[in-house]
C-alpha cells in the first residue's frame, strides 16, 4: 500500500509526537535529540524522556502516597453532589472510554472543554454541517489554500512543513492566501496576505459566498472598499482553482456565527468543485494529545461531542452552550471536578477562579503540582502520554494513530487508574448506609 | 418499553430447553411445527438422551425463531458519530434517530435481533469503529470495509493485476478486522475528488487519470472477493444512488457481474425511472430490475425500505449526500479521506405527501412483493437512511397484511397511487417468509454458518414471540430473546448485557 493511511491505519508509529493534536508521526526520538520535531514538540518529548520526578501523588501541593491519594479521590467523587469529568484531551481513546465509565458510575457531567460545545447557538455541525478532509488531502490536492484568520505556524508548528510546503500531487503549484490582520509567521513559500480584521470575518465570508453563487461585486459593497476588493480577489482565486482548502482556527465568537459563515462558504464552493474546510482547532493551546478522540468517544457514548449534563449511556442529557465545563464550574453547579489529562485553558481558568470551594482530582502526567489545582486538590501522576503510554489517538482530522510506549513506565496508564478509581467509587456507593454511618 | 407483570424469570445460561414452541426454522424446513429447542453452553444441541439438569422453559403457544440478523445497517464509526451530532433534536426522540452505541445494542436485542453488520467502514476508520463496537452490548457484530476505494486497490484494478488485487484486499481485511468488502458508488470517489461534479452518470466513464471504469471495478472486485473465498460476496452500493432513471445503472450493475456472486445493497434507492433530475418524471423502475434479479440466482439483495418520518442519511457515497444536501439545504457533513473515499451525512424527513418520498416507499415494497425468492432478499431499511431499525415490525406488517398496506397506500401522494404497480400487488408474506428475510436469508447470505437457524450446532440466538394478529405488535416486543443461550431481553426490557463477539472474516494469507 502507498502511504500510511491506505490500510487500517493504527499501525504502531514509533516516532509519534503527541505534544499537540497534529500528532506528527515522522519524529525520531533519540536520547537527547529530537528530529525533526518543532521546538514545542522537542521540548515536550525531551522533558518527558529525561525527567525523573520523585513524587507520584500530591494532596494540597504536598507529596502523598498513592493508596492514600486514590482513597481520597474516590471519597471525593463518591460523595460529590454533582461531579464533572473534564480534560480528556491529553490521553488515549482507551482512557476517555474509562473516564466515561467513571462518569456513568458517578452520575457526572462530562465535557472536554471544546469551544464548539460552549457555543450559545449550538454546535456548528447541527446548524450548517461541516465539509472537511484529511490533512493529506489538502497536501496532495488543494491548489488553493486560504488561511482564514489562522496561523498554523503558531498553533500547529509543523503543519506548514508537513502539509502546505510539499508539492501538489501531480506536480502542480499551490497558491496560499492568508486572510488575517497580520501575515502568518513561518509558513514557507509565497503567501499572499490580504489584510482583514477578524471582526470582518463573517461579512467577508458572506461576500465571497455571494460572489461564488453568481452575484456581482456590486452586491458586496456592504464592506469597506479594501475588504470588498479582497473578496473579489479571493473569488477570482477560487474560480481559477481546481481544489480549494480553507484552513480555520477556533473562533472565539461564542455565538458561532463565524464558523457558520465558513461552512456555508465551503458548501457553496463544494457544489461546483472539490472544496473542504480544514478546522485546525486550538492546537498547542489545547495541550498534548487528541481532542478529536474525546469528541469521538463522547459522541458514541452520549450522542454529542461535549456538554453532556449527565453521563448516562441510556439517557444522556445534552445541553450545548449550557452544560459545558467552564460554565458548570463558573456557575457553581459542580462541586468536584475530575480532570483527566489536562483541562482546556478556559476550564483551568474557571477552576482557578472558583478558588477553594471546588474539589479537584487530577490524573496527569505532569511531574509537579499543577498550578490550577486549588488548595485541597488531589493529583495523581500517570504514565507520560508522550513516552510511556500505548493506545489509540485521533489526529485533529480524525485519523486513527496508534501510540506505542517508548520506555517502560513506573506509573499506571490513565485508563487503568480510571478503572481502579471507578471500582473504588462504585464500592463506596454500594457500601451499606449503616456501615458508612459514624 | 413496558414490562408486563408475568415476565419470565431470567433463564440459566448453561442447559435449558424451550418446550413446546411453534418453531419457524426455514433452513431445516420447519414451518410452524411444535417442537423443543435444547441448549447447552450457548449452542443448540440435538435432543439429549439424558435430559436431567436442563431447566425447562415453557413456550407453548409461542412462536420461536432464530435471532434476527441485520445484514446492512449503520451503527458505528465516524459517520455514525457525525449522524448523532448533526441532528441533536432527533437524538432526544424515542427512539433516537441515531442511537448511542449502547442504546443501539439494547434496542436491537429488545427487537429480537442478535447480530448486526455495519455496512460501510472506511479502512482508515476501522480501528476507531472497532473500539466503538466494543461498547455495543449483547449483539455479535462485524464491519464491511470500504476497501474498494483504496488508491492502491484502484491502481491494481486499473492494471488488471488480479493477484495484487487479491493480496491488497486480503491485507486490508486482516488489518481492519472486516467481515466483507464493500464498494460504495464504484469509482465515484475518484470523480468526487477530481472536480467533475454531477457528470458521473454511467458505469462506463473512465475514472479521472485512469483507464478503468466503474463497471470494471465491480467485475474485478467481485471476482477477487470470490477467489478469496470470503464468507460474504462483494457488497455493492452501485452508482447513481437516488437519481431519477438510475434503474438502468442497477440493471447494468447486475448485467456486468454475469454469474459472479454479489450482494446488491439498498436496491430501493437504485430503482427509479424518470428523466435527468426531473422530479415530475420520477417513478418506479423496479419491473426490469426485479426481472433480471429473479433470473440470476447468484445475486442477493437488501431492499433499504424507506418509512415515513425523520431520520439521518449517512453514506460512503459523498456525491449522493452532496446532491441531496444541496437540493434540501439541510446541514450537511462530508469528510474526504486520504487515499480512499469519504462520507456524507445529513438529516432527512420522508413525507407521505411528497411525490418522491411516496415513490420511494412504494418502490421498496414493490421489490419485496415481486422478488420471487425470499432466500435471496433481506429486509432492511439501511438504518438509519431509510428508517430506524425499530420500524422493522411495521415493515413486516406491511408485507404480511395486505389490508394494512392498502390503508397506508391510500394516504400517500395521489400521483403515486395512480401509477404505482403496488396498487395491484396482493401478495402477503407468511410468517415463514418473514423469518427467512429477517434471519435465515441474511445469515446465509452473510456466510454465518451458525446463525439464522435452530439446528444442532447453531448459536443459541433465539427469539420467542407471543402470537398476535397485529404482526407489528408481535414483532416489536418479543417475549424472550436469547443470545448465545443467555436471556438478554424480555418484553422489551434488557435482562443481561453480554459483550457479544466481533466477527472477522477468515482471510487466506496474502
Amino acid at each position: 500500500m502507498t502511504g500510511p493511511a491506505s490500510s487500517a491505519d493504527a499501525t504502531p508509529a514509533a516516532g509519534l509526537c503527541a505534544a499537540c493534536p497534529l500528532l506528527c508521526d515522522d519524529v525520531a526520538l533519540e536520547t537527547l535529540r529530537v528530529e525533526p520535531a518543532c521546538d514545542h514538540g522537542a521540548a515536550a518529548l525531551l522533558a518527558a524522556s529525561t525527567a525523573r520526578p520523585a513524587a507520584t501523588a500530591w494532596h494540597a501541593g504536598r507529596p502523598i502516597l498513592d493508596p492514600s491519594a486514590l482513597a481520597h479521590a474516590a471519597d471525593m467523587l463518591a460523595q460529590a453532589r454533582r461531579p464533572l469529568v473534564t480534560g480528556l484531551v491529553g490521553c488515549t481513546i482507551e482512557a476517555v472510554v474509562a473516564a466515561c465509565d467513571l462518569a456513568d458510575a458517578a452520575g457526572a457531567a462530562i465535557d472536554a472543554g471544546a469551544i464548539e460545545s460552549a457555543r450559545a447557538a449550538g454546535p456548528t455541525i447541527a446548524r450548517a454541517g461541516e465539509v472537511t478532509a484529511a490533512w493529506e488531502e489538502l497536501r496532495d490536492r488543494a491548489d488553493l489554500v486560504l488561511l482564514w484568520h489562522c496561523d498554523p505556524s503558531v498553533s500547529h508548528p509543523r503543519f506548514g512543513e508537513r502539509f502546505l510546503d510539499p508539492p501538489l500531487g501531480g506536480g502542480g503549484r499551490r497558491a496560499t492566501i492568508a486572510v488575517a490582520a497580520a501575515p502568518p509567521q513561518g509558513i514557507g513559500g509565497a503567501v499572499r496576505h490580504l489584510p482583514a480584521p477578524r471582526e470582518a470575518a463573517v461579512e467577508m465570508a458572506r461576500a465571497v459566498h455571494l460572489l461564488v453563487t453568481g452575484r456581482s461585486a456590486a452586491d458586496c459593497l456592504f464592506l469597506p472598499r479594501p475588504l470588498a476588493d479582497a473578496c473579489t480577489e479571493l473569488h477570482r482565486a477560487i474560480h481559477g482553482a481546481a481544489c480549494v482548502a480553507i484552513v480555520t482556527a477556533d473562533a472565539s465568537d461564542t455565538v458561532g456565527l463565524e464558523p457558520w459563515s465558513i461552512v456555508h462558504l465551503v458548501r457553496a464552493i463544494a457544489h461546483e468543485k472539490p472544496a473542504f474546510q480544514i478546522p485546525l482547532g486550538p492546537g498547542i493551546a489545547a495541550g498534548a494529545g487528541s481532542p478529536a478522540g474525546a469528541a469521538a468517544v463522547l459522541a458514541w457514548r452520549y450522542g454529542a461531542a461535549g456538554a453532556v449534563a449527565r453521563a448516562d449511556r441510556l439517557a444522556p442529557r445534552l445541553l450545548p452552550g449550557e452544560a459545558d465545563a467552564a460554565r458548570l464550574i463558573a456557575r457553581g453547579e459542580v462541586d468536584v471536578v475530575l480532570s483527566v489529562g489536562h483541562p482546556a485553558p478556559a476550564v483551568a481558568a474557571a477552576i482557578a477562579a472558583r478558588g477553594g470551594d471546588l474539589g479537584i482530582v487530577a490524573l496527569s502526567d505532569a511531574f509537579a503540582p499543577l498550578s490550577w489545582l486549588g488548595v485541597d486538590g488531589i493529583q495523581i501522576r500517570v504514565q507520560s502520554l508522550l513516552v510511556e503510554t500505548a493506545g489509540t489517538l485521533l489526529r485533529g482530522d480524525g485519523r486513527s494513530v496508534r501510540l506505542s510506549a517508548r520506555r517502560e513506565a513506573d506509573r499506571p496508564a490513565t485508563a487503568d487508574l480510571l478503572h481502579t478509581l471507578c471500582g473504588a467509587v462504585l464500592e463506596r456507593q454500594l457500601r451499606p448506609a449503616a456501615e458508612a454511618a459514624p | 418499553m413496558m414490562r408486563p407483570a408475568d415476565s419470565p424469570p431470567a433463564a440459566p445460561s448453561g442447559r435449558f430447553v424451550l418446550q413446546g414452541g411453534t418453531i419457524h426454522d426455514p433452513a431445516h424446513r420447519r414451518d410452524g411445527v411444535v417442537d423443543d429447542i435444547w441448549v447447552v453452553d450457548g449452542a443448540i444441541v440435538p435432543p439429549p438422551a439424558d435430559t436431567q439438569g436442563f431447566t425447562r422453559i415453557d413456550v407453548r403457544g409461542q412462536v420461536v425463531m432464530p435471532g434476527g440478523v441485520d445484514l446492512h445497517s449503520h451503527v458505528a464509526g465516524p459517520k455514525v458519530g457525525a449522524g448523532r451530532r448533526i441532528a441533536p433534536g432527533l437524538l432526544r426522540r424515542s427512539p433516537p434517530a441515531v442511537p448511542t452505541i449502547h442504546t443501539a445494542g439494547l434496542l436491537y436485542a429488545a427487537l429480537g435481533y442478535t447480530t448486526v453488520f455495519d455496512a460501510a467502514i472506511a479502512t482508515s476508520a476501522a480501528p476507531i469503529a472497532h473500539l466503538e463496537l466494543a461498547d455495543l452490548p449483547i449483539l455479535d457484530k462485524g464491519i464491511y470495509l470500504l476497501a474498494a476505494d483504496d488508491a492502491d486497490v484502484l491502481a491494481a484494478v486499473d492494471r488488471g493485476d488480479d493477484a495484487a488485487l487479491r493480496r491488497l484486499l486480503s491485507a486490508t481485511l486482516r488489518a481492519g478486522g472486516g467481515w466483507a468488502v464493500k464498494v460504495a458508488n464504484p469509482g465515484g470517489p475518484a470523480f468526487w475528488k477530481h472536480g467533475r461534479r454531477g457528470d458521473h452518470r454511467d458505469l462506463d466513464t473512465p475514472l479521472p487519470g485512469m483507464t478503468v471504469t466503474g463497471r470494471l471495478v465491480l467485475e474485478r472486485l467481485a471476482r477477487a472477493v470470490q477467489a478469496l473465498g470470503l464468507p460474504h460476496p462483494l457488497h455493492i452500493h452501485t452508482a447513481n444512488l437516488g437519481l431519477p432513471g438510475n434503474w438502468r445503472t442497477l440493471v447494468e450493475t447486475m448485467r456486468s457481474l454475469d454469474g459472479i456472486p454479489a450482494h446488491l445493497a439498498h436496491v430501493q434507492f437504485h430503482s427509479y425511472s424518470g428523466g435527468d433530475l426531473d422530479e415530475t418524471t420520477f417513478g418506479s423502475g423496479v419491473a426490469p430490475a426485479v426481472a433480471w434479479f429473479n433470473d440470476h440466482p447468484d445475486l442477493t439483495l437488501d431492499v433499504g425500505q424507506i418509512l415515513f418520518g425523520e431520520t439521518v442519511a449517512m453514506t460512503g457515497d459523498a456525491a449522493a449526500a452532496e446532491h441531496l444536501a444541496h437540493a434540501t439545504g439541510v446541514p450537511w457533513m462530508a469528510h474526504d479521506l486520504h487515499l480512499e473515499g469519504g462520507c456524507g451525512v445529513l438529516p432527512i424527513r420522508y413525507r407521505e405527501k411528497s411525490l418522491v418520498h411516496a415513490w420511494q416507499w412504494a418502490i421498496g415494497l414493490e421489490w419485496f412483493l415481486t422478488a420471487t425468492d425470499p432466500w435471496r432478499l433481506v429486509l432492511s431499511t439501511d438504518h438509519p437512511n431509510g428508517a430506524h431499525f425499530t420500524a422493522y415490525p411495521h415493515l413486516m406488517r406491511l408485507l404480511a397484511d395486505a389490508a394494512f398496506r392498502r390503508e397506508a397506500f391510500a394516504r400517500i401522494h395521489p400521483a403515486v397511487r395512480s401509477k404505482s404497480p403496488l396498487a395491484g400487488l396482493t401478495r402477503e408474506y407468511t410468517l415463514q417468509e418473514l423469518c427467512i428475510i429477517t434471519r435465515a436469508a441474511p445469515a446465509r447470505i452473510a456466510g454465518l454458518a451458525t446463525k439464522g437457524h435452530l439446528g444442532a450446532g447453531a448459536d443459541a440466538d433465539i427469539t420467542v414471540y407471543r402470537p398476535d394478529r397485529d404482526l407489528a405488535r408481535m414483532f416489536a416486543m418479543p417475549a424472550q430473546v436469547f443470545k448465545a443461550g443467555m436471556l438478554v431481553a424480555a418484553d422489551g426490557e434488557p435482562r443481561n448485557l453480554p459483550t457479544g463477539r466481533t466477527l472477522t472474516a477468515p482471510v487466506p494469507p496474502a
